[in-house]
């Protein structure tokens, strides 16, 4: 089973990459970068949850995925900026995402998060849930 | 063998009779099935015992509106068939399969034929595309019991 390749999709993003380069990470800053200031603007994506829907045969190959991803940044203009960007990489996309096919992407909620354990870091919420069909 | 004494999630398919004879095929693209069985007419009568009592005995049955939800799948030969069913205003054999075991061998079948009524697209922007089939059962149900003995 497989499953969007957030991370390709977010750094193949030129606003994105603007902004982050290669910094997107899966579920959490790697600890040896988290406290160095140069290691934002990040973004930071999981999985909140997949769903599979049946019929009365079988389970149908095209599951429904809510991704989150965060927005770090030092300050709040940066965070802003960046979720911005991922939302404009991400909202509508249709097409191949890694090894799988999206045929829908919408945002489902955007908010701010705070204040956060890094002093002077602040971070924006979206989740995204997201229709692909499995390879 | 699932024991049979025990409810069971699944397992329970609508099928479509195709050919001659008939062989039966499951409804794959089907979610949902609704409404499947039959009423007898409440007929009342008086007898001289019924001491000013309305009484009542089942009459004719009849068969009740079936939906079926469905997702919307591209190339889909049943979807394709039922289409042209509603537009020939044709009435179609179907079954209803109890196979708890999912081994393609059915304990249980409730076959009946069905007016195929209509359809209703339900495109959506943000899930899955769905539709819906409408059918009335047109004459009795059968019902044919197997293998029931643990």
């Amino acid at each position: 089973m497989s499953e969007p390749n957030l991370y390709a999709h977010l750094i193949a993003s030129a606003g994105v990459a603007a902004l982050v380069g290669q910094r997107v990470y899966a579920q959490l800053i790697p600890q040896q970068v988290r406290g160095d200031p140069k290691a934002y603007p990040c973004a930071v994506f999981s999985l909140v949850s997949l769903v599979d829907a049946s019929t009365q045969c079988e389970t149908i190959p095209v599951p429904q995925g809510t991704w989150q991803i965060d927005a770090y940044a030092m300050d709040r203009d940066s965070a802003v900026l960046l979720a911005s960007e991922i939302r404009r990489a991400m909202v509508d996309y249709v097409g191949l995402m890694g090894d799988v096919h999206v045929s829908s992407c919408k945002r489902s909620t955007c908010f701010d998060v705070g204040p956060e354990p890094e002093p002077g870091l602040y971070r924006r919420t979206q989740t995204f849930t997201i229709w692909y069909a499995e390879s | 063998m699932q024991d049979i004494n025990l409810p069971f999630v699944g397992g329970i398919r609508l099928q479509l009779g195709l050919g001659s004879p008939l062989s039966w095929e499951d409804i794959c693209d089907a979610t949902a099935v609704g409404g499947v069985g039959k009423t007898n007419a409440s007929v009342p009568f008086l007898t001289l015992c019924s001491r000013g009592n309305t009484q009542y005995a089942p009459g004719a049955s009849e068969g009740s509106q079936v939906t079926v939800d469905a997702i919307f799948v591209m190339n889909s030969e049943i979807r394709q068939r039922l289409i042209d069913a509603v537009d020939a205003r044709e009435t179609l054999d179907f079954r209803v399969a109890v196979d708890p075991d999912e081994t393609g061998t059915p304990v249980e079948t409730h076959t009946f034929r069905m007016a195929a009524l209509g359809y209703t697209l339900v495109p959506s922007a943000d899930a899955l595309n769905t539709m819906q089939w409408t059918f009335q059962i047109s004459g009795d149900i059968t019902h044919d019991y197997f293998d029931l003995v643990p």
